[in-house]
């Protein structure tokens, strides 16, 4: 049914999960919240700006980056209390890593986000800093889009 | 804070409000303009069957819901039938129009969170039960949408397996008060 669609990017955080794709007369965003997906398109006709620009997003590092520390801590805390317990601060150093990553590649590269507002609504794309180029090929890519679409709406 | 049109330009911006720069490109969305359709239809001796919302139109078609002669302007075809308006919006909002539903139900979520509660033995398989069901509406709702329903099939087989290892464990349970020893003693023979 939707075979001819594109999937440009997806944005998934805590709450919501969205999807991007690209179709022949516009993108559509597919977002699920709260149980119920939700479906919207973008037309080209109706792009008035996009925009690409890097950011590191503060929630995620604030997330993140506590996340981590509170589970390191606690391993910290559990070998600081007797040495011989490491096996018991293993569980939480290793959950405690995964953030503390992702905190410092966040904080490191940021992320990239393509935004397409139309006259109605608008589209988010957001890619990890170490995708640079695939965001900047993507506004591109939608920035030629919305241009041969709304020339070819002026022809006579 | 939205930035007016008179501060937008194509090429490298610095925001006013949060002093960060970005790339932008500017485009002017052409303005849609509507022109009257003429759409009224004559029969050769002009005694066609007048639409009940324009009465200079002819009929058309009428209304698969309540039976009203519309005409071209008010047929609502959406592929399963036509619709006047006032009905095309009441199927629209009661959802029983798939054909234009904007909102559906996301079953691969509600079959994850199903699973994921499924692994806790408190509940005796009851969310793997759900999660099964789901994730299999979620495969075919997947397939549908034209998305790869490889994670939804992945969620499936945990969920058959977390009801299997809830079915064992409730057998286990029966079969352990069947054979346990009785608690009232024998009476004794004097």
């Amino acid at each position: 049914m939707k075979d001819d669609r594109v999937l440009l990017c997806r944005n998934n955080d805590l709450f919501s999960r969205e999807a991007v794709y690209q179709t022949a007369e516009g993108l559509d965003v597919s977002s699920s919240q709260a149980f119920s997906l939700h479906d919207r398109r973008l037309l080209y006709d109706d792009v008035q700006l996009v925009t690409l620009h890097s950011d590191r997003g503060l929630w995620y590092l604030l997330a993140t980056g506590a996340a981590a520390a509170l589970l390191l801590a606690i391993a910290i805390f559990i070998v600081a209390l007797d040495t011989s317990m490491w096996a018991v601060a293993l569980p939480f150093f290793i959950f405690g890593a995964a953030p503390l990553v992702s905190f410092l590649v966040r904080l490191a590269v940021g992320r990239e986000t393509v935004t397409i507002h139309g006259r109605r609504s608008k589209a988010i794309l957001r890619f990890s800093g170490l995708r640079k180029h695939r965001s900047r090929e993507i506004y591109g890519q939608v920035c030629s889009l919305v241009r041969r679409a709304q020339s070819a709406g002026r022809l006579p | 804070m939205p930035l007016g049109p008179e501060v937008l330009h194509t090429g490298l911006m610095t925001c006013p409000y949060c002093r960060r720069t970005f790339e932008a490109t500017l485009f002017e969305a052409r303005d849609r303009r509507h022109e009257p359709v003429q759409v009224a239809a004559e029969t050769p001796d002009g005694v066609a069957t007048a639409c009940a919302n324009h009465p200079g139109n002819a009929a058309s078609t009428s209304c698969r819901r309540c039976g009203l002669f519309i005409c071209a302007l008010c047929d609502m075809d959406v592929g399963d039938g036509s619709y006047c308006p006032s009905c095309f919006d009441r199927v629209r909002a009661d959802g029983s129009l798939r054909g234009v539903a904007k909102r559906r139900m996301d079953y691969a979520m509600l079959a994850r969170v199903a699973a994921l509660l499924g692994l806790l033995p408190c509940f005796y398989g009851m969310p793997a039960a759900l999660g099964v069901w789901w994730a299999a509406k979620g495969i075919t709702q997947r397939r549908t949408e034209g998305v790869s329903a490889k994670g939804m099939v992945f969620v499936l087989i945990v969920a058959i397996l977390e009801l299997l290892t809830a079915a064992a464990f409730v057998g286990f349970m029966i079969y352990a008060i069947i054979k346990a020893p009785s608690a009232t003693p024998a009476p004794t023979s004097t």
